[in-house]
């Protein structure tokens, strides 16, 4: 039996917007086994990114518990769990969000440095990841000068780089046509492939969801399929 | 405050005022029209309340720093007047002898009297003649031990008291005939100097010995009773000229006008002119009038009536009327009333010298010896205007320093707009795209700026109102002195000035930023991508002539669009009626005959047009403007060398590095096809080329460009943003650099290069804003590091008070009247080694013939003892090598030979931006660029003040260096000259009026000091402890640098002002990029450490930039010094400095401690939602 990576128990989590009361995840349980991927599909403010942050731990939980490698998240405090993510977790967001000022390269290594490796190491593991999205001769661009199918790459790649076991994706496509998605998600399952990472990955795309191993469908904060 | 920058306050203050209330109008007529753009632009005042806050704190620091300077100069102005008007009450004016009595005072008989009391009781607006007698005399208080050597005595005939009072501390009239002649009044003053009480017995020491009087009562201050911390004891008149043994005479009349003690004085004018005409000569006059009325000299008399209009403006209208009227071929009353003025006629005695009619001068000089019959003063108005020009120079230094501050506060607001427009930019962006136009965002911007504007300098002003206090407070608790109280004040006049110009300023700046802002791509605005503006329209060559040649021709053009193309018809009207009008009202005859700040109001559109010109001829030529600035700047530096103007020269050159830098990008941009590597070399080259010139010691061209005029003090503060702003540049410029340099040190710690990296990285990324703070600092800092460096050069006075003090350690002043015989046989041996002795006379001194300056001009002879050359250990900035090889063998020469003379610094030309120019003598024979002491000895020919004689030949063999000066404030031209040529110049040996004693133990010379007043009180001696003195004004110099720094730092608070708002805006701005760190693992204290990094490495920057241009401009001037100052030593101040940037770092972090707290409390999946 393969090792479950993720799992929750009975997590609630809700929203208050001018006195309005907004239950985004009505005890949602599921379990996510490792080196699967998984989409998370959904209509819009069915709480697929909220179940995502929650799982990630940027978000906190109002009710219920959340197991990412054996280890609860509810116990860890606010440091704890950025050392977490840190080590244990990557990140694709759907505008990128690379930070402008620094090049491709110096966003890649971002985490490495944040985790304690020497300037160098990082330096030397960020060009190889880079290398493995095939952005290697773009790495002193800044995210301005780069297209959106590269600047997703680098996102990629900065979400790699540190060996994650987990990799969180908040429609990684979004932004891209389908030349771009079909290769952004090429690349995804060859990763998945290579180091048996975990994919979750939230999308309205049929395309990408067809690509995931596995599909968790929400609508209004309770997984229905 | 009567005026400020020479505008006069009134003017100014309505001038302004009328600009406020006319933008108000337009404002609200806009507002009223469309009030949808109203309530857009204004509602986010409210919602965003600590944003507003933030705001209104950082445009309203411009105000403050207005309202503050005009706070001090109203007060200074006030604790003046409040003197003069204490001391000279019911007294206008004064009317006195001739003034040709060379020792002693000079007395006018009952006779004159009874002639000044015929000529002045004719005269309705005169309502006191008082014949009295005034001298200073020793006096002391036996009961208390107290005494002052030189206190007022005055004598009063009671008879003549209509006009005047006298009233004692209860308010009732007092009279002097009820005084014997062992009785005195005194005034409140004496009870605070020497103690003396109502029934005190006190002691005065007359020539002829020493009497006790009893006083009768204490007077008020006030007029006859003098005032203002001025001690006064009066006598009647009978009583003191029988003690003086000088019946029947007097020293002085004084005048009453009519009306207040303080609206008397407008009457001043009128009856001094009305007095000095029957005072005056006319024959006299009729003869200068036939030397003046020369078409020549008229011309030489108009042209320095021009020359002198921004310094001495009084000179000037004085000059020009005599000028006018010499047309005329009898001496008007104008001509007489200004021509017996002494100023004004020396002043054309000096310039007929300068311009080669010395024969015309020497004729003026001995008719000027005859014209007055007596002397009429205007001593209050003199006194009130006296008030006026000391505050309004202290206003003026004080904006001049301010206005670094003030320039920082508008780059503040400029900061502050351009943060607001980036945080509004899809909010506008989409309002634009529903179909605002440009006009309407500018609208929607400055209705929201206006309000900050309004509601900032309101605070403002008030703010600076209680700063100006409290700094007022802190100097009178500074400075060593009790004779001068300062008194607040704030008119609501300098209110009315700080609220509109700090209104004015902000909201000319807001239009600026909102035009800017009118500017935004929609889409890009909408997309909330980047900062990015529209880009040009492209315009045909054809259209863009059309359009420069349009606007040389605005109002025809305005004419031809609204009637031929129909277009904007009421408001080209409207334009076309405001340009004729300013045409209109520069015809000289327009503009005098309406009020100021019509004719101000009416000339605005005269300075528009002229930008809107250089705009389309910008617009016409282009990239290829570059060709038109290089014509420019060599049409400036042409008109430089002709006019000899520094500040023209100076801005032609910078305009040619300019040129120079943009060709040099020109020919990069052939061969670097990476436009950021080419912008980088040329901005360095372009930067670095302006830096090193702006920075070239003063007198670096002057071999080739010869000596240029200085510019007035505007020009500082100028030189001073554009030197911040080439080395902001060029810093900028390569950021790239920089930052790789610090990421290079900072690659051994990793976990500290995450955070280091982005707090760098995000700065040096936004050049425009991260320069404008940069420059805020770097501008503040570069004055104080200045200030710092400068306030240590100037201690030689301190370390080597030999230099200024001769080597003397006491100086004993005495009464001509009051003469010591043979001092040595009274003074204690043990303490005293020596003493030494000058008596100093009134002279005219000319060069002689065959050189240069051969008019008569007046100088101090100063006779001196042989211990006085022999002994003083002052420096020589120049001497004859021919007559000794140092210091004391010129003294020694000098002591031998009668013909043989030492002058002190002040017969050098002094051309120094401030104030009028000296008409006292000086020398044509020292070229102040000599670098050497050599100094070839010259002639110059010296004559008694008021004698017609030919004058005497003596040599000037030294000139003493100007530190030796340092204690002798009111120090003219003199020379030093052995006591034995006394004899044979005046006929007679001079009395002795200065004793300077040396002592066995230096550390004495305080108790020493005050031993001799008391030993030699019946002479009036006022002795000095002479290093004393120099530590005290050290002290109070200190007091006085301490202010200036003081003040000068409200900059800082600007400075540090914008980092915090740069800081609350970084973290609004980087909302998502804060998620995003959060998510790959920065903690929250990371995030925090980020922000406080990334403020305090700009304000770090800007901190060592201003330290390091402040210590090279600070170098420049130091050069300068030195050659003023042998030994001077360049310090600098360790600690001053580092207590301002330790300050100002920790300002720093602290306004930006709440917005970093902010951001690291940010929850990550909250910060990655936000857009």
């Amino acid at each position: 039996m393969s090792e479950i990576v993720i799992s929750t128990e009975n997590l609630h989590k809700s929203y208050v917007s001018k006195d309005i009361e907004v239950h985004a995840l009505k005890g949602v349980q599921l379990s996510i086994q490792k080196g699967e991927i998984i989409g998370v599909m959904g209509p819009s403010g069915c709480g697929k990114t909220t179940l995502l942050n929650c799982l990630s731990g940027l978000d906190s939980i109002d009710d219920g518990h959340i197991s990412i490698q054996g280890k609860s998240l509810v116990d860890l405090n606010d440091d704890q769990l950025s050392e977490f993510r840190a080590k244990k977790m990557g990140f694709v967001f759907q505008t990128y969000n690379l930070l402008p000022v620094l090049t491709a390269v110096e966003n890649v290594e971002l985490p490495l440095l944040v985790s304690g490796y020497s300037s160098k190491e990082a330096r030397k593991k960020s060009i190889e990841t880079l290398k493995v999205v095939g952005l290697e001769q773009w790495k002193h661009h800044l995210p301005g000068q780069l297209s959106g199918g590269q600047s997703q790459r680098v996102t990629l790649a900065r979400a790699l780089v540190n060996d994650p076991a987990i990799i969180w994706a908040d429609e990684p496509t979004g932004n891209l046509d389908s030349t771009n998605e079909k290769e952004i998600m090429d690349l995804l399952i060859h990763l998945n492939k290579i180091n048996n990472q975990t994919f979750v990955i939230v999308t309205h795309s049929d395309y990408v969801g067809s690509r995931t191993n596995r599909i968790i469908k929400m609508h209004d904060g309770e997984i229905v399929d | 405050m009567e005026k400020i920058f020479g505008i006069p306050a009134t003017e100014l203050s309505i001038t302004l005022t009328s600009l406020v209330l006319i933008f108000g109008i337009i404002i609200s007529f806009l507002a009223i029209r469309k009030p949808i753009l109203f309530n857009m632009g204004t509602r986010n005042i409210p919602r965003r309340k600590n944003q507003s806050l933030l705001i209104i704190v950082g445009l309203m620091l411009s105000t403050i720093i207005i309202s503050t300077s005009l706070g001090i100069g109203d007060t200074v102005r006030h604790s003046i007047r409040y003197v003069s008007i204490d001391y000279l009450g019911n007294i206008d004016q004064i009317v006195k002898g001739p003034g040709k009595q060379l020792f002693g005072i000079e007395y006018i008989t009952n006779d004159d009297f009874l002639e000044i009391y015929k000529v002045a009781s004719k005269e309705e607006k005169i309502d006191g003649i008082m014949p009295n007698i005034e001298i200073r005399l020793p006096v002391s208080n036996p009961e208390k031990d107290e005494a002052d050597p030189q206190m007022r005595i005055r004598g009063f005939d009671y008879d003549y008291i209509d006009g005047f009072n006298l009233k004692n501390m209860d308010g009732e009239n007092i009279s002097t005939d009820n005084l014997s002649s062992s009785e005195v009044f005194i005034n409140e003053e004496v009870n605070k100097n020497i103690g003396a009480e109502k029934n005190s017995n006190i002691a005065i020491y007359f020539p002829n010995g020493r009497y006790e009087f009893k006083v009768i009562d204490i007077v008020k201050n006030g007029g006859l009773s003098g005032g203002g911390g001025r001690s006064v004891i009066i006598f009647d008149l009978n009583v003191l000229q029988s003690l003086l043994m000088q019946p029947n005479s007097m020293t002085s009349v004084y005048i009453s006008n009519v009306g207040g003690v303080e609206d008397s004085v407008e009457y001043s004018d009128e009856i001094t002119k009305k007095l000095r005409l029957e005072f005056t000569k006319y024959q006299t006059a009729q003869a200068i009038l036939d030397v003046i009325k020369d078409d020549q000299i008229r011309k030489i008399i108009k042209d320095e009536s021009n020359e002198l209009l921004s310094t001495s403006k009084e000179l000037s209208e004085s000059l020009l009327i005599i000028s006018e009227e010499s047309s005329k071929s009898e001496p008007s009353d104008e001509f007489i009333n200004k021509i017996s003025d002494s100023i004004n006629l020396f002043t054309i005695i000096s310039l007929l010298e300068e311009n080669n009619k010395s024969e015309e001068g020497f004729l003026l000089l001995k008719y000027s010896n005859d014209l007055v019959i007596y002397r009429v003063d205007d001593e209050k108005k003199w006194s009130l205007d006296l008030a006026e020009a000391v505050a309004s120079g202290i206003t003026t230094i004080f904006s001049i320093f301010g206005s670094f501050s003030i320039m920082v506060g508008l780059l503040l607001i400029f900061l502050v707009f351009v943060l607001l427009a980036s945080a509004r930019s899809v909010e506008l962006g989409m309002a634009r795209a529903v179909g605002l136009k440009r006009q309407h965002l500018i609208q929607l911007f400055t209705y929201e700026g206006t309000i900050y504007a309004f509601i900032a300098a309101l605070a403002g002003t008030v703010i600076g109102i209680l700063l100006s206090f409290g700094i007022i407070l802190i100097v009178q608790d500074l400075i060593d002195t009790d004779d001068f109280t300062i008194r607040p004040k704030f008119t609501f006049i300098s209110a009315l000035i700080s609220f509109s110009a700090g209104m004015t300023l902000t909201f000319i700046t807001v239009i600026i930023s909102a035009y800017r802002v009118s500017n935004l791509n929609i889409v890009v605005a909408i997309r909330g991508l980047k900062e990015e503006f529209v880009k040009e329209k492209n315009i045909t060559i054809r259209n863009k002539f059309i359009n420069f040649v349009s606007s040389l021709f605005l109002p025809i053009s305005l004419i031809y669009q609204s009637v031929i193309n129909k277009k904007y018809i009421y408001r080209n009207i409207l334009l076309v009626i405001l340009f004729t009008l300013g045409i209109f009202v520069n015809i000289p005859f327009i503009a005098g005959n309406l009020p100021t700040p019509i004719v101000i109001f009416l000339r605005i559109p005269l300075i528009v047009w002229p930008i809107w010109i250089i705009f389309h001829l910008y617009k016409l030529f282009d990239r290829y403007i570059v060709f038109v600035i290089f014509i420019l700047s060599i049409g400036l530096i042409f008109y430089s060398l002709s006019s000899m103007t520094y500040a023209s020269f100076i801005v032609g050159c910078s305009l040619l590095l300019l040129c120079l830098g943009y060709v040099i990008k020109f020919i990069l941009n052939k061969f670097i096809s990476n436009s950021e590597n080419s912008s980088q070399i040329s901005g360095t080259i372009q930067s670095g080329l302006l830096l090193a010139f702006l920075f070239l010691p003063f007198e670096f061209f002057t071999p080739i460009t010869g000596d240029l005029s200085q510019p007035g003090p505007w020009f500082w503060p100028l030189s001073g943003a554009a030197q911040t702003a080439s080395a902001v540049w060029l810093l900028m410029s390569n950021s790239r650099i920089l930052v790789s340099i610090l990421n290079f040190f900072l690659s051994p710690f990793s976990g500290l290069k995450a955070v280091t990296k982005t707090a760098i990285s995000y700065p040096m990324a936004s050049k425009f804003r991260t320069g404008l703070t940069i420059s805020m600092f770097a501008l503040i800092i570069f004055t104080l590091v200045i200030f710092s460096i400068l306030n240590n050069i100037g201690d030689v006075a301190t370390e080597q008070p030999d230099r200024v003090t001769g080597g003397f350690d006491i100086l004993g002043t005495i009464d001509d009247e009051l003469p010591i015989d043979n001092i040595e046989n009274d003074l204690d041996s043990n303490n005293i080694l020596m003493v030494a002795k000058s008596s100093n006379v009134k002279i005219d001194a000319k060069e002689s013939k065959g050189y240069t300056n051969t008019t008569y001009k007046p100088a101090n002879m100063i006779f001196v003892d042989e211990n006085f050359m022999m002994n003083n250990k002052w420096k020589f900035k120049y001497f004859d090598t021919n007559y000794g090889a140092n210091e004391k063998e010129i003294w020694e020469i000098a002591s031998k030979n009668d013909n043989l003379i030492i002058a002190n610094a002040n017969i050098l030309e002094d051309d120094g931006p401030f104030g009028p120019p000296d008409r006292s003598f000086k020398t044509s024979m020292v070229d102040d660029d000599i670098t050497d002491k050599y100094l070839e000895a010259f002639n110059v020919n010296v004559k008694l003040r008021g004698n017609e004689d030919t004058g005497q030949e003596k040599i000037v063999i030294a000139i003493i260096e100007s530190l030796a000066n340092s204690l002798d404030f009111n120090s003219s031209s003199s020379f030093y000259i052995s006591m034995t040529a006394a004899e044979s110049f005046i006929g007679t040996t001079p009395p002795v009026n200065k004793y300077y004693f040396k002592l066995s133990d230096k550390t004495q010379a305080s108790r020493i000091a005050k031993n001799l007043q008391n030993q030699f009180l019946a002479n009036g001696m006022n002795a000095i402890s002479l290093y004393d003195q120099i530590v005290t004004n050290r002290k109070n110099q200190n007091a006085f640098n301490k202010l200036f720094q003081g003040f000068s730092s409200l900059g800082l608070v600007v400075g540090v002002a914008a980092i915090g708002v740069l800081t609350v805006r970084a973290v609004v701005e980087r909302r998502q990029s804060i998620g995003v760190l959060r998510a790959i693992g920065f903690r929250s204290s990371m995030i925090r450490t980020q922000f406080l990094i990334e403020s305090t490495f700009v304000t770090f920057l800007g901190v060592i930039l201003g330290v390091l241009l402040g210590t090279w401009q600070s170098w420049n001037i130091f050069l300068e010094i030195t050659k003023e100052i042998e030994g001077a030593s360049f310090v600098f101040p360790w600690l001053n400095i580092g207590i301002f940037v330790g300050i100002t770092i920790l300002a720093s972090i602290v306004a930006s401690i709440i917005p970093s707290n902010e951001a690291s409390k940010i929850y990550p999946a909250e910060a990655l939602r936000y857009e």
